[in-house]
């Protein structure tokens, strides 16, 4: 059953090792200079000042290899689970030699789990091997723009966990739905909610977020107010990061006033008395110099108005995970998503066992 | 062991609304060459593919050699399926299919299957797909044989070929049913098809058996009546009638009886298989014919 397991498999894996194999080619070719150029050159410069220049010239380098790389390991789990999952099981009923392979002498169980085992682990080397490459391409430009929770899902383990998941979801709906189109479009939707779902709903709190208290540097300026926020380290992930007034009540997320991150709005009526818009009534009183609503153009209003916002006793809370947590993070989602293939593929057994035709 | 190739006891296939096999009760003794004969539709292929396992009942029992099909794997490998319009890989060779019979079937018999292949004809490196209908059906049939099944079940392996095709396809079947102890069931909506090659005979109209049995046994208990119209009112006795129709000057009856015929006032004929097969499958149209409301008893 291996022998014909990986018969129906050859050509397609050839074609997506081909696809690799360039991609790898390309990426060992430019990869030394990229790192060379790291390491003596853009490493080196906070010694001497003037890292701006060279971090904006070094990160300008191969603009198009780098986004095609990462479009490459953003789709490449997906693109696995459509041409070799979807069609795994549905191909075999649309075409009807479902008739010739399950009259040999070989148990349903043993054919669904031999071709999906084998196209899980082709899929997850394949994937393996971009992600390796890739990951290591990457990484002077991941090291200049310190933002390695941002490419979470496009570097190390997670992307093969991904294509094991893919697959197995492809295998399943083709199996449920019997034609290769429904289940292949059924593949994009299921594999890109299940991506959502976790990436906004687990990732973020599967670890207790740490929390930190910040005072709110609100500052009222001449053209309207700004303020000063920020994670507690540049390489934290940011989970949420709101504002809260000394009596406890958020009034902010973002870290900003309202629900969307907006600055604050003071409304200043005729008499002098102001609120402060989505936090509340101002204790002083304001002086009006101009006579109009709004005025904020003298230091005395300002002053007036600084004072209000202080009265108010506000502080940023910041829920964030450490980049300690970062590969903790990976290996956790990653086991989610062998997880759920596991328990996709046992579904797609018994479906071919016992569903069908 | 069970001396039965096939035993199905009310055995019914329902697709949705539909039912494609009803009440469907048989016992096929070994060593015969099965003829399951029916129009389009009636419900063959469904039977064909509940005995290979590759459909489950929906209601009733159904074994193959003793034991429930696809049960295990010793069973896969005592039956041999060719599916209608012989199911191959478009993309795999001649020879590739070879290696799949040889990797997936222990009993496999290498030497056979290629010596028959050479037999055929059939250019190794050639792709399933480039192969002709009637290629195709010698290919799987060969897959099939190379099995060694003490079962073959071929769902209309010659439906679609020509007649030389036919004639070379149901000869290879025979020389091979000659050399080994084998059953076989086929498929066909055919009669000379049956007529040529098989021994034992179900008639299968609207998913429903109508007759089953040795044909042999069955011409010999089979009659054709013919009479005059005016003998219309005289219902033949102890009989019974499977088919009548009434040309301008003559009725025609096809009737069934286990003891001698005598009937003053009618000639009786022997039936041909064709006249048979057809009597059963006309049998439903009969029912809702005026002559049957006119007092034809059935």
């Amino acid at each position: 059953m291996t022998w014909l397991a990986w018969r129906q498999l050859r050509t397609g894996a050839a074609v997506a090792a081909l696809g690799v194999v360039g991609l790898l080619v390309v990426l060992a070719v430019t990869g030394p200079h990229l790192h060379d150029l790291y390491d003596t050159v853009v490493a080196p410069c906070a010694a001497h000042g003037d890292c701006a220049t060279v971090t904006a010239h070094f990160q300008g380098l191969d603009a198009a290899l780098r986004h095609l790389s990462s479009a490459v390991l953003l789709m490449a789990p997906l693109l696995f689970g459509l041409f070799l999952g979807a069609p795994l099981v549905a191909r075999e009923l649309e075409a009807g030699t479902y008739r010739l392979a399950w009259t040999q002498s070989v148990s349903r169980t043993r054919w669904i789990a031999t071709r999906l085992c084998l196209v899980a682990l082709v899929s997850a080397i394949l994937v393996a091997l971009l992600t390796t490459a890739i990951t290591w391409w990457l990484r002077p430009f991941d090291l200049v723009t310190a933002g390695r929770w941002f490419s979470f899902d496009q570097r190390d383990v997670v992307p093969v966990a991904y294509v094991v998941f893919a697959v197995a979801l492809g295998a399943l709906l083709g199996a449920v739905a019997r034609r290769t189109l429904v289940a292949m479009a059924g593949t994009i939707a299921g594999y890109a909610v299940a991506r959502y779902l976790v990436a906004a709903f687990v990732r973020p709190y599967l670890f207790g977020p740490r929390r930190a208290s910040l005072p709110e540097l609100f500052q009222v300026t001449a053209t309207g107010s700004s303020a000063q926020v920020g994670p507690p380290q540049p390489n934290d992930w940011v989970v949420s990061n709101q504002i809260v007034t000394g009596a406890g009540r958020v009034v902010g997320q973002s870290g900003g006033i309202g629900p969307n991150g907006d600055l604050g709005f003071f409304d200043v009526s005729r008499h002098g008395t102001a609120v402060f818009v989505g936090v509340g009534r101002c204790p002083n009183r304001i002086p009006i110099t101009s006579g109009a609503g709004h005025s904020q153009d003298s230091a005395v209003t300002r002053a007036a108005l600084q004072r209000c916002v202080d009265s108010f006793h506000l502080h940023q809370v910041v829920a964030y995970q450490p980049p300690s947590r970062y590969w903790p993070l990976q290996w956790s989602e990653a086991a989610i998503f062998v997880a759920l293939a596991v328990a996709l593929g046992a579904a797609c057994v018994w479906v071919v066992r016992r569903r069908l035709p | 062991m069970s001396g039965l190739a096939v035993c199905t006891e009310g055995l019914g296939k329902r697709y949705r609304h539909r039912w494609a096999l009803e009440d469907c009760s048989l016992r096929i003794p070994r060593g015969h060459v099965v003829g399951l004969v029916g129009p389009n539709g009636a419900g063959k292929s469904t039977l064909l593919s509940l005995a290979a396992g590759l459909l489950a009942p929906t209601v009733g029992s159904l074994e193959v050699l003793g034991e429930s099909p696809a049960r295990d794997v010793a069973q896969l490998a005592r039956v041999g399926f060719v599916s209608q319009d012989a199911s191959l890989y478009p993309w795999l060779s001649v020879e590739d299919h070879l290696r799949l019979g040889a990797h997936c079937n222990p009993r496999w018999d290498a030497a056979t299957a290629e010596v028959r292949l050479a037999e055929l004809g059939l250019v190794p490196r050639q792709r399933a797909g480039r192969l002709s209908g009637g290629q195709r059906a010698q290919l799987s049939l060969t897959i099939a044989l190379a099995k060694r099944p003490e079962l073959l079940l071929l769902d209309e392996p010659v439906a679609s070929l020509d007649p030389l095709a036919r004639r070379e396809f149901l000869g290879l079947m025979m020389s091979i049913v000659a050399g080994h102890d084998v059953s076989i069931v086929l498929s066909s909506h055919l009669v000379s098809d049956i007529e040529r090659v098989c021994d034992y005979l179900i008639v299968l109209v609207d998913s429903r058996v109508r007759v089953a049995g040795e044909i042999d046994e069955l011409l010999a208990a089979h009659h054709r009546l013919v009479g005059t119209r005016s003998a219309e009112d005289e219902a033949p006795a102890n009989q019974t009638v499977i088919a009548a129709s009434v040309t301008d000057r003559q009725r025609l009856l096809v009737v069934r009886s286990d003891g001698p015929v005598v009937e003053p006032g009618w000639v009786i004929e022997s039936v041909s298989l064709e006249d048979l097969v057809l009597a059963y499958m006309g049998q439903g149209a009969v029912r809702q014919d005026p002559l049957a409301a006119a007092g034809v008893s059935l």
